[in-house]
């Protein structure tokens, strides 16, 4: 029997069918090194640790805030056009809050992204003496830009990015692609039977 | 009932006819398999479940394989795949990887029963020809592709293997336009297109549906019951025989000998941790490669102090792999009239196209001059968005996001 080769992508790792052996074992040793710097990172725990510039340019926000700074950085790298929709159209955040809710696997993945929050927050304030949620377009960027300049601020980025990929293309039950509207733009023709409430992945690990 | 005549470890293509063909016949078969029993009800095209997270594999914090990579520096490096994320399980529940798999069922060719009389020794390589030859098996091959349920049609191929049945028990499923590309592309070519036989049921039959044609089957659990996966054409009849229990959730992590050195029973661990044993007259452990390896090493006795089977140190040696390769190619709509552009975008039917014109390879640059090929499986990119999605936000330097993300997106999809 042959199996087809899913393009199984934990995390944010890709490797095509086309990738010969050599290619295959460089690119996974590389993703390991990467992950193990990573999991080393998050392993010391403090911000200070993670980001070694974060001081105290503002108070830190609370749970609430740091939500509302998520909703505008996934509008800034997602944004709504005309033809095509946003973040806000995928309903990303409620995607995004759904999963790091339900998954109890995603308890690291939810603390990394809300701390990163604040952070983003205190680099906005340094370099504009103004929230995140403030600043015009040019601003939101150049703090973006500013925080992926490090490897755990890119790490942060990629992090929001895959989720937001998923909040686009993963089945409606998960809260985001309201009516599959992220597949019709991408003319993308999902499979049948999609799955009901009680038989998403995190529920039919109770099986 | 804790006694029985046959248990068997695992529930997959090994052990799934092995427990169909003993509880035919009325022995009292008990099948422990670790993880958990799905059925079609459980089964949606989900990418989330199917491929993106641990639903049918174990988490691999839980249980981990160990990687070791030769160095440029000539050592080991070892690397639990609990740090690494990379996961090498294939499906872990009762029907295991067979679940997930395209259905393929290729029978072997006579000529890969005797390799090295055929081939000739490799350097370094223990080959050995079969004890047994094609004709001993093509019986079971038949009995496999009637009970299981292949579908397909036979015709006359320069390759073909002897066969005592003159078609497949199913008709073929429907094809997808592109499969008439590839057989006029092969005709130009002098090309022998193969009609691929699938272990997919392209009608009812035995209280399974027919394919529902969803275009996602590989990696996915079947709906329908289609798929001749061996819990849903094997298993599920050998319970309803009323001779088989399946047992999910039962970890074996040990199987007890005797001083006289018989196996006497499997210990097990329950859901809720809890340690079991069930008692048999006969064991069959078939869990897959590398897990039946571990069990029997682990599965030391009075008479087996280095393992089950293993007095000759053969155990967990002389692994054999399916090697494969892979190439691409990108079919463009813009080059495309609008008639074969509409048949491109036909989601459902299998493309069921393969060559095997190179299955043995006469080349007199070769040593030997000879050489034992394989197929080459024509198939479509997995249909999955999001690993078809993924990536686009990683550039060369720097994250990709924005409206240029998009732009990105729109590319891979259109």
């Amino acid at each position: 029997m042959l199996y087809s080769t899913p393009g199984v992508n934990r995390h944010d790792r890709r490797l095509t069918e086309e990738s010969g052996p050599q290619a295959w074992l460089a690119e996974w040793s590389g993703q390991l090194q990467s992950r193990r710097r990573f999991l080393l990172q998050l392993a010391g725990g403090s911000l200070a640790a993670l980001f070694p510039w974060t001081g105290s340019a503002a108070p830190a926000p609370d749970e609430a805030a740091r939500w509302r700074v998520l909703d505008a950085v996934q509008r800034h790298l997602f944004p709504s056009e005309p033809k095509a929709p946003g973040a806000q159209e995928i309903k990303a955040l409620e995607y995004l809050k759904f999963i790091l809710a339900n998954d109890p696997d995603k308890t690291e993945d939810r603390r990394f992204i809300l701390r990163g929050a604040g952070w983003l927050e205190d680099m906005a304030h340094r370099l504009d003496r103004s929230s995140f949620l403030k600043p015009d377009e040019s601003g939101r960027e150049r703090v973006l830009r500013e925080i992926e300049k490090s490897e755990a601020g890119s790490n942060w980025l990629s992090t929001i990015l895959l989720y937001l990929i998923e909040a686009l293309l993963a089945d409606p039950a998960y809260g985001g692609n309201p009516d599959g509207v992220g597949w019709r733009w991408l003319a993308h023709i999902p499979g049948f039977p999609h799955p009901p409430p009680g038989k998403r992945y995190m529920e039919l690990r109770r099986k | 009932m804790t006694n029985f005549d046959v248990c068997v470890i695992g529930s997959g293509a090994g052990a799934g006819p092995v427990a169909y063909t003993l509880a035919q016949q009325g022995r009292a078969v008990v099948v422990l398999e670790k993880g958990p029993w799905f059925t079609e009800a459980d089964f949606y095209k989900d990418e989330l479940a199917c491929c993106r997270h641990s639903v049918y594999t174990p988490r691999l914090k839980n249980e981990q394989h160990v990687i070791e990579e030769l160095g440029d520096d000539g050592t080991w490096l070892a690397t639990p795949t609990s740090e690494s994320g990379w996961s090498f399980w294939n499906g872990n529940c009762v029907g295991g990887s067979s679940n997930f798999m395209s259905g393929f069922f290729h029978r072997m060719k006579p000529v890969d029963f005797r390799l090295l009389s055929e081939f000739g020794p490799i350097k370094g390589a223990n080959i050995v020809d079969w004890p047994i030859g094609y004709q001993d098996l093509e019986p079971y091959y038949d009995r496999v592709e009637k009970i299981v349920g292949v579908s397909g049609r036979l015709e006359p191929h320069r390759n073909i293997e002897p066969r005592s049945s003159p078609d497949f028990p199913y008709p073929p499923t429907a094809e997808h336009p592109v499969s008439g590309w590839i057989d006029a592309a092969c005709g130009q070519l002098g090309y022998h297109a193969l009609k691929v036989p699938r272990a997919i049921l392209s009608q009812p039959a035995n209280g399974r549906r027919s394919c529902e044609y969803s275009g996602y089957c590989g990696s996915f659990g079947c709906s329908s019951g289609a798929k001749g996966s061996a819990r849903a054409a094997l298993l599920d009849r050998a319970v309803a025989s009323g001779h088989c229990q399946v047992r999910p959730h039962a970890k074996v992590h040990k199987l007890i000998s005797n001083a006289k050195g018989r196996v006497v029973a499997a210990e097990y661990f329950d859901r809720a941790g809890q340690r079991r044993r069930v008692t048999a007259k006969v064991f069959v452990v078939a869990c897959q490669a590398i897990e039946t390896a571990r069990l029997l090493l682990a599965s030391t006795g009075p008479r087996f102090p280095r393992g089950l089977a293993n007095n000759h140190g053969q155990v967990g040696r002389n692994l054999v792999f399916s090697a494969g390769g892979a190439g691409g190619g990108d079919l463009v709509y813009g080059e495309l009239s609008a008639a074969r552009a509409a048949e491109l975008r036909a989601m459902g039917p299998f493309v069921n196209r393969a060559l095997d014109d190179w299955y043995v390879i006469d080349d007199p640059a070769l040593p030997g001059g000879r050489a034992k090929g394989g197929i080459v499986e024509f198939l479509f990119a997995h249909p999955n968005p999001i690993a078809r999605a993924d990536g686009a936000q990683r550039g060369q330097t720097s994250l990709v996001w924005g409206k240029p993300l998009k732009r990105l997106l729109e590319g891979r999809f259109h």
